[in-house]
């Protein structure tokens, strides 16, 4: 816990904050007054705390005026808060739209939210960004689809571990591994397996193949045996290890 | 890229070393220490350790770390310069050489192929990000408490480790504490009967919503990066205040830090009931679950119900004088209670079986850590694990959730959703600011 020296201090704090705070009480109120803050004059801060209060109980309505935030660089994150909570399709709508008008850190928390929304329509216009120029937006859209993990998605992941540059490269076969842990689940063993090992065979960092190679030997359930048997065996000490973690799992 | 990066890997240099060795046959003193004598630990059996975001508490667990003959510490990495240097400085006294690097972005750490695993103290606001991204860079981990910010990241942080085949080990170190362990297997092998409530102390039980403060002039990047202070949490302007209170975003932004009665306080139910919460759920055999009813405080506690009936009852007052994070656990035939101070409080002497008290012992933490480190080398399962830590935090912000909605809210720990409740389900998760990703 934090002790404050100066009584004065300490009171300007407890003042300041009690007026951006909000009991859960006073936060259950009407949608329309948030609504209308957002797209008021009113301070950041203030649109900031309304956004958190919209991720709870706000609707379709307000999805316009959180939109608007968007390309703010300081309340860009307050209004994904927002929507990605809102269930109501045009949130995603809004997340999609502002794909184009976006750029740069702003682009990959939009890409992070349509991901975490699971958002299928999404799944072309991240397609286009992991195949841009921007290595960073490109690495978030590619492990975003891994997220959504459908068909077109798992597809042009494949189809990246060949083409992708080095720098997105990583992001790729992560989102490869992504779409075929959900395979796995879904009990498609033989489409994970086969992704797993395209991962594996693939120039990809070291890690990505360790966590294909576990994917590969649970894919095959007693079939992997021997695979995880090659890893015990392995000298290399980081395969080892895979090896001993995986057997557990089995 | 650091210089470390380009650095061989231990095994490349071993090698590179005998060969040249070999071929040039130049007589040469080899210290006893590099070998494994003289009671240490030869190299090749060390572990590599690198901190991220080192203070107050970081360093406690750096002294446990330090005080492991396996441990080789060679980097921090912290947002604050003061702290860079502080425990550069721990660690370069410990080995009497200036070898710890030190890094602002925690990425360059991580890049290291040499180090193993890293010891993540950063704040409440980024521990399940920094364990992540720890994860997806191959290190192993023990990582500070609360771990999680909500529901969903504690799914995806015990899904990430898994798939990442990595070693976690949360902060909860009561875990590995003789009493609490005892206290919990009396309540699991059935010793107090038919277990009917578990009792854990919170430490906090209020609901805000956090905003931000009045912005301050910041310091020069090297010295404080504000930015990276805020990592995922939503964007804030400087604040001194924000900077230094540890409880900034404990909970997610639902139950973010505020002040009170001059004192900063955050979270919830996490700040204790990471660890009392964890206990209870130990000892009432439910590592793989969570309470499925979670009511609004009431009489000063929190009543929330497992599906076997298991009540598991979060109050401020009502213990026993035994310390700090206190536990007790009530059975048809007897209870038990217990605290930080190591002591046991038994409804009979009886549950003891002719052991005295003080033979079960307490403190010290390190148990936890070499639990963590043996696990490394073993690839077991260390006692905080991502799994028992993920339903443990998932218990508490279910009930965090409560409080927030003051009302019941019903959970069903195996689709993880709450039951015709689109508020409590739109809380079980929360945006990261960018880039940050989980």
């Amino acid at each position: 816990m934090i002790r404050f020296r100066s009584p004065l201090l300490a009171a300007a704090v407890v003042a300041a904050i009690s007026m951006l705070v909000a009991t859960a009480r006073s936060v259950a109120e009407d949608e329309q007054p948030l609504i209308k803050l957002l797209q008021s004059d009113a301070p950041k801060a203030e649109k900031a705390i309304t956004c958190k209060k919209l991720a709870v109980w706000g609707s379709a309505k307000a999805v316009p005026a959180l939109a608007a935030l968007l390309p703010d660089p300081e309340l860009s994150s307050w209004a994904r808060i927002a929507l990605e909570a809102i269930p109501d399709a045009s949130a995603g709508k809004a997340l999609r739209d502002a794909m184009d008008k976006v750029k740069g850190r702003t682009l990959i928390g939009v890409v992070n939210s349509l991901a975490v929304r699971r958002d299928v329509d999404a799944v072309d216009g991240l397609i286009q960004l992991m195949r841009g120029s921007d290595p960073e937006v490109a690495s978030a859209a590619a492990a975003g689809l891994g997220r959504i993990g459908n068909e077109a998605a798992t597809a042009a992941l494949r189809q990246s571990l060949a083409d992708a540059p080095g720098t997105v490269r990583s992001a790729v076969a992560e989102g490869c591994i992504l779409c075929a842990e959900k395979l796995l689940a879904g009990g498609h063993a033989d489409e994970a397996g086969k992704l797993y090992a395209a991962v594996r065979a693939a120039d990809v960092p070291k890690q990505r193949v360790v966590e294909a190679t576990r994917g590969a030997i649970l894919a095959q359930g007693t079939d992997g045996v021997p695979l995880l048997i090659e890893q015990l065996n392995s000298d290399d000490k980081v395969m080892v290890a895979l090896g001993l973690t995986t057997a557990r799992e089995l | 890229m650091s210089r470390q990066t380009e650095r061989f890997n231990r095994r490349q240099f071993v090698k590179t070393i005998a060969g040249a060795g070999a071929l040039l046959a130049i007589p040469q003193v080899i210290p006893g220490s590099a070998l494994g004598k003289n009671s240490t630990v030869a190299p090749s059996n060390r572990i590599v350790l690198g901190g991220i975001g080192i203070g107050h508490r970081g360093t406690y667990d750096l002294g446990c770390f330090l005080q492991q003959p396996d441990v080789q510490f060679v980097a921090v990495c912290d947002i604050k310069e003061a702290r860079r240097v502080a425990v550069k400085k721990i660690a370069d006294q410990k080995y009497g050489n200036s070898d710890c690097d030190t890094y602002r972005d925690f990425h360059e750490l991580l890049r290291r192929y040499d180090i193993d695993a890293v010891l993540i103290a950063t704040g409440p606001n980024w521990h399940v990000t920094a364990a992540t991204y720890a994860a997806r860079a191959g290190k192993d981990m023990y990582c500070e408490k609360p771990c999680t910010k909500n529901i969903s990241q504690s799914l995806l942080l015990a899904e990430t480790m898994s798939r990442c085949g990595r070693v976690f080990q949360a902060g909860t170190q009561r875990r590995n504490l003789p009493h609490f362990a005892f206290a919990c297997e009396l309540a699991r092998t059935g010793r107090l009967g038919k277990l009917r409530r578990v009792y854990a102390h919170p430490m906090g039980m209020t609901a805000k919503i956090s905003g931000w403060l009045p912005p301050e002039d910041a310091p020069p990047i090297e010295k404080i990066d504000w930015d990276r202070y805020l990592g995922p949490a939503a964007w804030r302007p400087f604040n001194k205040v924000m900077l230094n209170g540890f409880n900034f975003e404990k909970g997610g932004g639902f139950m973010g830090c505020f002040a009170e009665n001059g004192r900063f306080i955050g979270g919830g139910v996490l700040e204790w009931g990471s660890h009392c919460v964890d206990l209870c759920q130990w000892a009432a055999n439910a590592d793989d679950t969570a309470p499925v009813e979670y009511n609004p405080p009431g009489n000063g506690e929190m009543v929330a119900k497992y599906a076997d009936g298991v009540e598991l009852i979060l109050r401020e007052k009502g213990w026993l004088p035994l310390g700090s994070c206190p536990v007790r656990f009530e059975g048809d035939d007897g209870w038990v209670e217990t605290g930080d101070s190591g002591k046991l409080k038994l409804s009979s002497p009886a549950l003891l079986a002719g052991r005295k008290v003080e033979e079960i012992g307490g403190y010290p933490a390190t148990f936890h850590v070499r639990d963590f480190l043996d696990c490394v080398k073993t690839r077991g399962l260390p006692k905080g694990n991502a799994h028992t830590a993920c339903n443990a935090h998932i218990a508490c912000h279910a009930a965090n959730i409560a409080l927030f909605l003051d009302r019941k809210v019903q959970f069903d720990p195996v689709k993880h959703e709450f039951l015709n409740d689109e508020q409590a389900n739109r809380m079980r998760s929360e945006a990261l600011r960018e880039p940050w990703r989980l």
